[in-house]
């Protein structure tokens, strides 16, 4: 059994009178230690399956399971566990606390995790030792999505989730940012999530899962990942 | 042009933000609400009782006698100037017979003072009464209620009749307390009722109280300055006018007085003198009765000798009828005898008569032959004695000298004739004696010879037989009638005892009857006297203590009569009348509320409007892109500024109309329900006031709707491409604790983001914790005030007035209400007690110059008197024991007249003297003004010497119903003048801590409510602002309590921080109020109570609590996927 075990996940939403269906059958697994790429167009259901995976939704029908457990059925309060230990989250717009500093929105997150990582470790991993004290608004874009990485990363999660992480990034930091992705997958053996719907960062991943309409319409795996130097976009 | 979409969009954003449109009415309605409410209610009080004082035109000033107000009074009382009326009336205490229920009795006022009749009538007959509403439970119409009048010290009764009929229920003007009525001379010294009779229901000659109305003061609020300084002046005048009336009445009065106590006297003797008689005429039956006894045992004793002798004569009879017969045969032989011896003696007689019958033919020969012999002899002598006689003659003439000689010759020769014819005679003689006579005479001797021979003879043995045999027959004779008369003697004898023994019987029988008569009548007698005996010994002692009694009572009236002093006439203000203890109660009731409404509604509406102020300014903020939109839209700033200028005019209106309606009418009613239970007032009459409604509605638009219109227009004065930009969130900085490293440092994380979330959003910090600390200050202060008039009653009348009532005897005391108050005193419902000097002084302090009646206590003997009284100075804690150096006042009244240790100060004792003494001590004391003075001190002030007039107690049970009971025994004792008891004042005590408790629950209700809202608004708002962050860290992992606490640390610490605040000025407000708000006679304790500390943290904590428990609610429903998608 895979590490991450997504089956026949069905995902709907009541938007008054009418419903919209997010995820339709969506079945794939992941491996543990992958960089995995989830590649879709907007809308296409990719953000809704990340959220599941997340721990911050939950799926109307199928199983999804992460290293053997089936989180589909987890309360809230096992859901809030979850994210807790076993989730690290990276978002598009950053979201960081603006009244912290940068070291303090990492410790915003470690300090609620047992085996956490030196937040000003982390923050030194990602290229911040210079901006450890500074607050988000004197960082720069690619600087707040470092500390946001770094946020999710100093928790030691089993997955780390990431939306549109170079989204709101020019093309120089994305790439900063997504080497720092690879890097925690390669070197820290972190399993990480990406999605996006920039193909061409796709051959940096060991699998993209392609979807579609709500639905997953190919997953290609990827025996050697191109080098993020490598890859244009 | 219709702008459709605008109204939606504005009709929208209520319903959307119910809660905060509800918020921010809430906050002006409360605002609003205590503002008028409070400012209103003590006018609407004052309202009420103006109106009703005017209703049963309640008189302005009455007049009060110690012994009543004679006509002398009246006519001078009748010449007060500016007088519109006045009228004489009665009243008397009473007990309920049976209970301990004293009534005060008035008589029915036709003019001043009316009752107000609540259902029934008022009395017409004067065995009518109408009694106190409050008692219409209790008794009901038509039901009998029957007094027992204690009578005055000359035993007179007022009360024409003991019972009298129910015949309604009534509200007195001049007593409006239902609970606290005052003082009463009957019962436990405390009044429990009033009643209304007839004025013939009263058999006085004097008034006891005389009522005016001034003409001046006619529909005059009698609660404003004017009011009391006119009367002030009316009240001078009769003063004046009545200075010289006690002592004029006290003479009256003691001739009066004296008079009865003659006729008194007058009374009593002519009862000894009944009694005297009474006794008297026993005495004398028993003697009679004795008397009786003695003499039929006499007749009883002699008809028993009588009968006895009877016997013995019958016996004696019955002996001597057989001597008799013997004697009559020794008789009958005595007669033979005698008859025998008279034979004999007969013939012996005869044979002696025939010699007797010779011897006398003899003898009487012999005689005549002598007589013949001697008549010749015997004339011879004549002649010669005549011849010689003769011669004499002639002689005797001769010798004569004046003879003269012619006759001489003649007579010579006479006389020689004469002589010669004697000497012839001589011769002749002498020749018959010597023959004739001397033969004669011896033949004539010659037979008497022969005679007596012939005697001697014959006839004398003759005469001597006869005589012996007549000897013989006299002695038979004798014999025999010796005999006879000694029988018949015997038989008369006989006769006489038999007939004496018929006499003797018959007497006895007489005698026996008369005895056996005199006996019934002798029982009958003694049955009387016993009978009357027994009467009189079983009325003797009754009489008798009734005798002793009226001597004692007299001897007491004597005294009593000396120890009268001058009365003193009181000049009572409707403040001061006895029984206007709830007048002033009322009144301090509504001055409680005026000055509660100087402060706390201020406050609170401060609080109230800041809040409002926030939260309008945050939803213009809110509405931010909104704005932006319509503005891009193109429509003008004035549409968009419409949207928050309607919000704000809908919810501050609504809350100003909901709150100044309330305020008109909820507080009022809520203060009335307060007191409304003590007091026969009628329900609080509801004003409208426009001023305070106007400034409330002003105070709402300018809280409400003027900073939502300076936002939104400074909002609109940016572009709308600006505006469609979220307000940028403030940006993260140092902040000041970062630089003192030391602290930061050893901060944890949490407590380090709590630290800089709080310091970001300052304003919001500052909205809070003013917030929370303007409630707690409020929630403080009422507590305060609660702790602080609660803890009075259990401070004085626990720790400082141990003692549990006292007792004032009478000036004086006979022997027998000495011991029986000393039995009193020693019983064993009594703990302990001690003889004090107690008088009620006055002193007219304060701000309306009220005559502040004092309690004045002088003792002799420190070590005792602490056990009754403990004085304490409160602020060092300290015992204050009474010295020779001065006066210790209490607390309350030294603040009324300014005094501090050492100054000095007057009063005015109970005979309108005024009194100056040094202060040497402030003791703490919460209710009623006293002042103590060892017997020393008190000695020097009033100038005579110190001597107890009344006793201290403590009570083995203090508990009000016992202390009631044995007041009621004291009271019941002659010698006791009256009561003094806690009770009056603890009442007094609970009416206004009831109604300031039930003021000050409204007002820490509505604190309370007022930190509900302001908590919810200030972190809605928070939540609202920071929602992004919160989804952030829901998403980082945050459980939900943990996301709660994230942002609700910051509003507990700001709470607790307001709170800490709050006990600082809420302590500052509570120290206002304690100046302002108490009456002129109480005071509060200042010290602070642990409520007031906790009950705000527990107020604030469980609002925070539940608060956190909402938002946590709230925040775990939070889509933080919505929140995040956004751009920053």
């Amino acid at each position: 059994m895979s590490f991450i075990e997504v089956s026949h996940s069905y995902k709907r939403y009541k938007m008054g009178e009418t419903e919209i269906v997010a995820n339709w059958d969506v079945s794939f697994s992941i491996e543990k230690g992958e960089l995995a790429i989830i590649l879709g167009s907007s809308g296409a259901g990719k953000s809704t399956m990340l959220n599941i995976l997340g721990g911050m939704d939950t799926n109307d029908e199928g199983s999804v399971s992460v290293d053997g457990k089936d989180i589909s059925n987890y309360t809230p309060r096992q859901l809030t566990a979850y994210r807790r230990s076993d989730v690290g989250f990276v978002f598009q717009f950053y979201n960081l606390v603006q009244n912290l500093t940068a070291k303090e929105n990492v410790e915003l997150a470690t300090e609620i995790v047992k085996n956490a990582l030196d937040p000003e470790q982390v923050l030194i991993d990602v290229g911040l030792e210079k901006r450890i004290n500074n607050f988000p608004a004197q960082l720069s874009g690619g600087e707040q999505q470092r500390v946001a990485i770094a946020r999710a990363v100093a928790k030691n999660p089993k997955i780390l989730l990431c939306d549109e992480p170079t989204g709101a990034l020019d093309y120089r930091t994305g790439k900063q940012v997504l080497q720092i992705l690879q890097d925690m997958s390669r070197e820290k053996g972190a399993t990480v999530i990406i999605v996006t719907h920039n193909a061409a960062i796709a051959p940096i991943a060991d699998r993209v899962i392609h979807m579609h309409d709500a639905t997953v319409k190919a997953i290609e795996q990827n025996a050697s990942p191109k080098k993020i130097a490598d890859i244009e976009w | 042009m219709k702008k459709r979409a605008l109204a939606k969009d504005i009709c929208k954003s209520f319903s959307k933000s119910m809660g905060r449109f509800l918020s921010i009415l809430c906050l002006i309605a409360l605002g609003s609400f205590a503002l008028v409410g409070l400012q209103v209610a003590g006018p609407d009080m004052r309202a009420t009782g103006r109106t009703y004082f005017e209703k049963l035109n309640v008189a302005d000033i009455a007049i009060l006698g110690d012994y009543g107000i004679d006509k002398e009074n009246c006519a001078t009382i009748d010449r007060v100037s500016g007088a519109r009326s006045i009228e004489y009336g009665y009243l008397k205490d009473a007990v309920v017979e049976g209970s301990l229920e004293s009534f005060r009795i008035f008589s029915r006022a036709d003019e001043l003072s009316q009752y107000e009749v609540v259902s029934g009538r008022l009395p017409k007959g004067d065995d009518e009464i109408a009694l106190a509403s409050f008692f219409e439970g209790e008794y009901a119409l038509g039901d009998t209620i029957t007094f027992a009048e204690k009578a005055d010290m000359s035993g007179n009764k007022v009360l024409r009749h003991e019972a009298f009929k129910v015949v309604g229920f009534v509200n007195s003007g001049e007593i409006i307390c239902k609970t606290n009525l005052g003082q009463s001379t009957a019962g436990t010294g405390e009044l429990k009722g009033y009643a209304v009779v007839t004025p013939e229901a009263f058999d006085s000659e004097f008034f006891m109280i005389a009522r005016i109305a001034f003409a001046d003061t006619e529909g005059m609020d009698p609660y404003s300055d004017e009011y009391a300084e006119k009367i002030q002046a009316h009240k001078d005048e009769l003063n004046r006018l009545l200075v010289d009336a006690p002592g004029e009445r006290l003479q009256a009065i003691r001739a009066q007085y004296q008079e009865q106590i003659d006729e008194g006297q007058a009374e009593l003797d002519e009862a000894k003198q009944q009694y005297e008689d009474a006794k008297q005429a026993l005495a004398d039956a028993n003697d009679a009765l004795e008397a009786g006894r003695a003499e039929i045992a006499a007749a009883k004793r002699e008809v028993a000798a009588k009968s006895r002798e009877l016997k013995e004569a019958e016996a004696a009879i019955a002996a001597s009828e057989p001597e008799l017969s013997v004697a009559q045969q020794e008789l009958t032989q005595k007669q033979q005898e005698y008859d025998a011896a008279y034979t004999e003696f007969s013939e012996k007689k005869q044979q002696l008569a025939k010699v007797e019958a010779v011897v006398n033919v003899t003898e009487k020969g012999l005689q005549v032959s002598r007589n013949a012999l001697e008549r010749r002899k015997t004339a011879y002598e004549t002649e010669i004695a005549a011849l010689q006689a003769e011669i004499d003659s002639i002689e005797a003439q001769l010798s004569d000298p004046g003879t003269s000689l012619s006759e001489r010759a003649e007579l010579t020769r006479q006389l020689a004739r004469k002589e010669a014819q004697k000497k012839l005679k001589e011769s002749e003689q002498q020749t018959f004696l010597n023959h004739t006579y001397q033969t004669g005479m011896a033949a004539v001797e010659e037979g008497q010879r022969l005679l007596d021979e012939q005697v001697k003879e014959q006839l004398e043995p003759a005469q001597q037989e006869l005589a012996a045999a007549k000897a013989q027959l006299s002695a038979a004779k004798k014999q025999l009638d010796d005999g006879k008369a000694q029988l018949s003697a015997a038989e008369k004898q006989l006769a006489d005892a038999k007939a004496q023994v018929e006499d003797g019987r018959t007497q006895l029988a007489v005698a026996c009857r008369q005895i056996a008569r005199a006996e019934t009548t002798l029982s009958g007698k003694d049955a009387e006297y016993q009978a009357a005996l027994t009467e009189f010994e079983e009325k003797r002692p009754e009489v008798e203590a009734q005798i002793a009694e009226a001597e004692g009572e007299l001897a007491d009236a004597r005294a009593e009569l000396a120890a009268l002093t001058q009365p003193a006439y009181a000049m009572d203000t409707r403040r001061e009348l006895p029984g206007s203890e709830g007048y002033r109660i009322y009144a301090s009731v509504a001055e409680i509320v005026d000055e509660l409404a100087k402060v706390f509604p201020i406050f609170l509406y401060f609080v109230a409007a800041l809040v409002t102020l926030t939260t309008m300014t945050r939803f213009v903020d809110e509405e931010r892109i909104n704005s932006g939109t319509l503005k891009g839209l193109g429509y003008e700033n004035r549409d968009i500024t419409k949207k928050f200028t309607a919000y704000g005019l809908a919810s501050s209106l609504l809350g100003a109309a909901v709150g100044v309606a309330a305020g008109h009418t909820l507080l009022p009613m809520i203060v009335y329900h307060a007191y409304g239970d003590a007091f026969t007032l009628p329900r609080v009459e509801f004003h409208f006031y426009w001023q305070n409604t106007l400034v409330a509605t002003a105070l709402a638009l300018i809280s409400a709707v003027l900073p939502a219109y300076i936002v939104a227009a400074k909002n609109l004065r940016e572009k709308p491409a600006a505006l469609l930009q979220p307000k940028p969130p403030a940006n993260g900085s140092k902040i000041l604790l970062e630089h003192i490293t030391p602290i930061w440092n050893h901060m944890t994380f949490t407590q380090k983001v709590t630290a800089r979330n709080i310091f970001r959003y300052k304003k919001r910090m500052f909205m809070t914790i003013f917030g929370v600390c303007g409630s707690v200050t409020l929630l403080f202060a009422g507590l305060s005030m609660q702790h602080s008039i609660s803890g009075v009653k259990d401070r004085q009348f626990g720790d400082i007035l141990k003692y549990d009532m006292i007792v004032a005897k009478d000036g004086y005391l006979t022997d027998a209400e000495k011991e029986e108050l000393d039995g009193l005193l020693s019983s064993g419902e009594v703990e302990k007690s001690l003889p004090i000097y107690y008088e009620a002084v006055t002193k007219a302090a304060g701000k309306k110059m009220d005559k502040q009646e004092i309690k004045m206590i002088a003792a002799d003997g420190e070590e005792g008197f602490s056990q009754y009284i403990g004085l304490v100075n409160r602020k060092s804690g300290e015992a204050i024991s009474l010295s020779g150096d001065g006066a210790v006042l209490s607390e309350r009244l030294a603040e009324l007249l300014d005094v501090q240790v050492g100054d000095r100060f007057t009063v005015m004792d109970a005979e309108n003297q005024e009194r100056e003494m040094t202060v040497a001590g402030i003791t703490e004391m919460y209710t009623g003004h006293f002042l103590f003075l060892d017997a020393e001190y008190y000695a020097e002030v009033f100038d005579r010497p110190y001597a107890a007039n009344a006793y201290v107690l403590t009570l083995e049970d203090g508990s009000n119903e016992n202390a009631e009971t044995v007041a009621n025994t004291f009271m019941a004792c002659s010698g006791v003048k009256g009561i003094v008891q806690n009770t009056t004042m603890k009442k007094q005590i609970d009416t206004i801590v009831e109604s300031l408790n039930q003021i000050m629950d409204v007002l820490i209700l509505v604190s309370s409510m007022l930190a509900i809202v302001i908590l919810y608004n200030l972190t809605n708002i928070n939540v609202s602002e920071r929602i992004r962050e919160l989804s952030t860290i829901k998403v980082l992992g945050f459980y939900d309590k943990e996301v709660t606490m994230y942002i609700y640390r910051e509003t507990i610490f700001l709470t607790i921080l307001g709170v800490l605040t709050g006990f600082l000025t809420g302590n500052l407000f509570y120290r206002y109020m304690l100046r302002v708000v108490p009456p002129e006679e109480v005071m509060f304790n200042p010290a602070l109570g642990a409520k007031a500390f906790i009950a705000p943290v527990l107020v604030v904590g469980v609002i925070t609590v539940v608060l956190g428990k909402i938002i946590n609610g709230k925040l775990k429903r939070v889509d933080m996927l919505e929140a995040l998608k956004s751009v920053e």
